[in-house]
Parts: C-alpha cells; structure tokens; sequence
C-alpha cells in the first residue's frame, strides 16, 4: 500500500534564498517487519516496480527497523500517550512512533514544477512507497502489503 | 634532544594498566585477531548465565524486555554502551578480542557483500563458523513460534550504503540531525541484511550485528571528532541514563574513556614485565 499526499505547496526550485529542504513524515509506525520506504516526488503513479532513479522522481529513502510484533501480554504493545504524571521519569514507551526526517534538497533543484496564478507557491504530491519487506520471521515479502504506517507529512524549507 | 627513558618504569596500578584497545577494519584483520574474534565469539557463546553471548543479544529484543532505543536521541549512546559492555565480557573470555567494524560502505563490500570472516559457513577445519550464525534461545517469544538460529538474506551488494551516502552523514551540522541520518542509513544496512538482522527481536543474535554497530559506532566517532563544541550533543541529554546499563550518555561521550579506538593500523611495543606477558 502507498501514501499519495495531496499537492503540498513548495518552494520555486529556483529561489536562491532557499538552502535545504526537508520531508518530515510524523508517526511512523514500527510494530511489525522492517522495510524501506522510497519517496517520488510529482509522481502520483509510482509503485515499488517504479525505478529510484531521478527520471522517475525518486528523491530518497528512509528505512524502518521493525520489533517483528508482540509478544507480552494483553497491553504490552499499547502505546500510552505520554508520562502517566509530571513524576514519571520512565523513558518512552518502545513502539512510540517516529519522526523521521529525509533532506529532499537536491529532489527539489531537479523539479520542474512552476508557481501558480496570482503567485501561489508551485505545489507537488508526495508519494511513498514500501518496499524490500522483511517479516518478523526473517523471510523478504514480494508485496509490503499494510506496513506503510505514518500519521502525516510536511515539506519544511529552510533559508 | 629529549630525555629518553633509560629502563623500564614503575608499572601503574593493575587496574589502570589496561592500554587502549583499536578496534578495526574487519578487512583488514591478521589472521591472528580474526582468530581472536572467533575464539572470543565462541567462548561467549558457550556461557548460558549473563557473561555469554545469549543474555548479551538478549538484552537488545528479546526476551522482553525489548531495551535498545531507535529513533531516539538516545541510538547512538545506548548502543556505544552496549557494544562496550560486550566488547568486555568478550575480552573477559579472550583478552586479544575486539569487535571489528564492517565498513558496507567500502568497494570491497559493494561487490562481496558481508565480510568472508562472517560469511564462511565453515572453517578451514571444517568446523562450524560461530560468525557465520548463533542459536536463539527457545522460548524467549513468549511462547509464539520464533526463529531457532540466526539467518540472513542479503539483498545485491550494489545496493548497500556508499561512501557518499556516509559523507552526507557526516556532514550533518547538529546531533539531532546526525543521529537522525545515521540511524537511517543502520536501518537501512539491516534491511539489506535481512533473515533475523531485519528483526529488532532477534538482530543482535547475529555475530555480524556487532561489526555493523561498530562501523555505526565509528562513524559517530568521526563526527565527534569534528564537533567538538555545542552541538556535538543536546545538553539535556547528557544524564539521560541508558538503561539496564550502569551508564549515562555523558559516560559513552568519550572513547578513549572506555578504553577504545577505531584504528586502520596499530604498531605498539610494550616492556616486559613479570605481571603482564607481552
């Protein structure tokens, strides 16, 4: 299963002003197997059998080491939302979900996208796409199938 | 023309007269330290109480609780006090043993892969290789089917991490942002591995977890070695602990304070004397 975000709002790829771009993907989740998620650029249509290459808008990587599943007992794996209390100085729980941050800056010099009417920023889908599984027995998965977990997304550029 | 020591000198006391140790390129071992890691492996993994091998790769997943931090500020520090604490207890058993780093990123790698020391199923002798797998203690899954030996399934050598991929890592201004690249570019090497590497659970089990961390390890030292001010660390983390070990992140900041290097080569001579063979 991939993500296809709605057209986020982007910098012009020729403004000087800008020095880095970064994809933050908020809530990555990390419960089950492991797995890569290769991220396309202004290509709503790509899949794991789309090439990672710059003529396919192919931008990056990020990977997820997964726990391979619980194994404790009814509970072990809920996540609770934070400290039970100011006094609680236990570290977090271990399957809380990740932020993950991918520089996307030279993706972006490479797209050939333009502003909009009435000088609206130049917009662009971000997709994200599993691939290269491993289940929590070690075996590698043809197809990630629902492992792709994220609560969200933000393009963020920085001058 | 400086003074030049004419005997040998007082000997400090035994218990800081243990030198630094390098660990070093897994390439680039003798025939006699890539025996030393062999040995030490091996011993190690005939202990079943808590200075062996199994309780050691327990530690990082299972048996619960699972310990090891990722995505976390805490990666680089947790595991820097892991491998140290097993690079001792491997010493314990084979004092010329010191975890060697797995360079993925090297040419050498892009075309053979995972080294020959840990990829050799047997050894000359026919014997078993105990880099090559380790068994995974049963029952540890809390009665769910789990693996009874560590496996791999490496994807095409081309596929690893370059050498440009770790400049782009090092080249990361901040801890946050350094930590946050390289543990990527570590999960990465651990899918490429695949078979139980690619399972946080049962990873460390692999004898080739431990030169992978080392190269993780080392390539942290190298940007420590750039960054020295602030932002070589966030402050706030500095009396984090890193538990079940008896550390701060503070404690793992410095190498040579553990004890270690990461080294190409090492030539050293020592005088002899009646408490400790050269």
């Amino acid at each position: 299963m991939t993500y296809v975000s709605p057209p986020l709002e982007i910098p012009d790829p020729a403004d000087a002003e800008v020095a880095r771009v970064d994809l933050q993907v908020f809530g990555v989740g990390h419960r089950e197997g492991s797995y890569e998620v290769r991220i396309f650029l202004g290509r709503p249509d790509a899949d794991a059998d789309t090439a990672p290459d710059a003529e396919h808008g192919y931008a990056g990587s990020y990977y997820v080491f997964g726990h391979g599943g619980c194994v404790g007992d009814e509970m072990h794996c809920h996540v609770p939302d934070g400290p039970s209390h100011r006094y609680d100085v236990r570290p977090p729980h271990k399957l809380t979900p990740q932020t993950r941050v991918v520089k996307l800056t030279e993706a972006w010099h490479r797209l050939k996208v333009a502003a909009g009417a009435d000088g609206e920023p130049p917009t662009i889908e971000v997709t994200l796409v599993p691939v290269n599984a491993v289940d929590p027995a070690g075996r590698r998965l043809a197809d990630a199938g629902d492992l792709l977990v994220l609560d969200g997304i933000a393009i963020v550029a920085y001058g | 023309m400086s003074e030049q020591p004419t005997g040998p000198q007082p000997s400090p006391a035994p218990s800081t007269r243990r030198r630094l140790r390098h660990r070093k390129n897994v390439t680039g071992l003798l025939p006699r330290q890539a025996a030393a890691v062999r040995t030490g492996f091996a011993a190690v993994s005939s202990i079943r109480d808590e200075r062996g091998f199994a309780y050691h790769a327990g530690i990082h997943g299972l048996p619960l609780p699972v310990s090891c931090f990722h995505g976390s500020r805490l990666f680089l520090p947790w595991h820097r006090a892991y491998l140290y604490l097993f690079e001792l207890a491997l010493q314990d058993q084979v004092p010329a043993a010191s975890l060697p780093w797995w360079d993925w990123s090297s040419a050498q790698s892009h075309t053979l892969g995972i080294p020959a020391l840990y990829r050799r199923e047997t050894l000359a002798d026919g014997s078993a290789n105990p880099l090559h797998h380790q068994p995974i203690p049963a029952g540890i899954a809390g009665g769910q089917e789990q693996p009874t030996r560590t496996s791999r399934d490496p994807q095409d050598p081309s596929q690893l991490p370059t050498r440009a991929d770790v400049q782009d890592v090092l080249a990361a201004g901040d801890f946050r942002d350094f930590n946050n690249r390289l543990e990527n570019l570590h999960n990465w090497v651990h899918v490429w591995v695949g078979g139980t590497m690619g399972d946080i659970a049962y990873a460390a089990y692999d004898p080739l977890f431990w030169a992978h961390h080392a190269m993780v390890d080392r390539i942290w030292r190298l940007w420590q070695l750039a960054h020295t001010g602030i932002g070589s660390i966030d402050r706030d983390l500095l009396d984090a602990a890193l538990p079940p070990f008896p550390m701060t992140v503070r404690m793992t900041l410095d190498v040579a304070s553990l004890g270690y290097e990461y080294a190409v080569s090492t030539a050293s001579a020592t005088v002899a004397t009646s408490e400790e063979p050269s």
